[in-house]
């Protein structure tokens, strides 16, 4: 029975542990930053009323992940929760592993982590945007001071 | 059945109490911007490891500064389009083996550019 249990053991271990996962943020431009820091009380009334949050998470399949990196672009990641690179104001990202990516590692030579990227969308560009709607719409809104 | 029903319970058990590590990648007082736009003279990697132990459940959390390990290990400032590799190497690997996950090292490489202070020149 102990035998059994080491080798299930190690089989997780060895399909789990072993992933190699790359965040590259090629080909996305942004004015943005790392962190989440809402350091402006007036930001943390925006992102809260605007709803300018955003948490984005994906399975990651990595095959042979002990010998061969598997590259995730932070474009696609942020196309998920289909935001534009440009739209970004700061942001942060884990990586990190579950029950599913255990339960998805009995895939023979295949291993599985979850990446995530949490942050806020650019309260300015928003601000811009929701200004040019009203332009359009021509609708006028008296904001309280 | 019998024999079945035990093994089965283990695996739901493992698969339930199992947790890998989490790695955090984020700033603590700096801002790291996430795309270059010029300025930067000099490009960097810098290799990093945490160490986590009872299958990843132990930190739970571990959180990668990236403004401080940065200029901790180069001595540069003001990084920028900052690639993250998070990996687990050979030995690394040979080690959870072998300790059948009670020590679960992992590693990162962060890549990017960065300001070199004036003095590194002279």
């Amino acid at each position: 029975m102990i035998n059994k249990i080491l080798v299930f053991l190690s089989f997780i271990l060895v399909s789990c542990g072993s992933s190699n996962i790359l965040l590259s943020p090629e080909m996305c431009a942004s004015t943005g930053t790392w962190a989440v820091d809402y350091s402006k009380v007036e930001e943390q009334q925006l992102v809260k009323q605007r709803g300018l949050g955003f948490y984005i998470t994906k399975k990651v399949w990595t095959p042979l992940g002990l010998f061969k990196t598997h590259t995730v672009y932070l474009r696609d990641l942020l196309k998920l929760g289909e935001i534009e690179c440009s739209d970004v104001y700061n942001l942060d990202y884990t990586v990190y592993g579950d029950w599913q990516d255990a339960l998805r590692s009995f895939v023979p030579f295949m291993g599985s982590k979850t990446v995530s990227i949490s942050g806020t969308i650019d309260p300015i560009t928003k601000t811009r945007e929701y200004r040019e709607l009203i332009r359009d719409s021509k609708i006028i809104i008296y904001e309280e001071e | 059945m019998k024999r079945f029903l035990p093994f089965s319970l283990f695996f739901v058990l493992v698969v339930l109490l199992f947790g890998c590590a989490r790695i955090k990648y984020t700033t603590r007082e700096k801002r790291v911007e996430i795309f270059e736009h010029g300025g930067r003279n000099v490009e960097f990697t810098v290799i990093g490891r945490k160490n986590f132990y009872l299958w990843g459940h132990f930190p739970k959390d571990s959180t990668v500064y990236l403004d401080e390990v940065v200029h901790q290990a180069t001595g540069y400032f003001d990084p920028a389009e900052i690639s993250i590799e998070d990996f687990q190497s050979f030995p690394q690997f040979l080690a959870s083996f072998f300790s059948i996950g009670l020590y679960t090292p992992r590693s990162y490489r962060i890549k990017g550019y960065a300001i070199r202070p004036k003095q590194y020149d002279q």
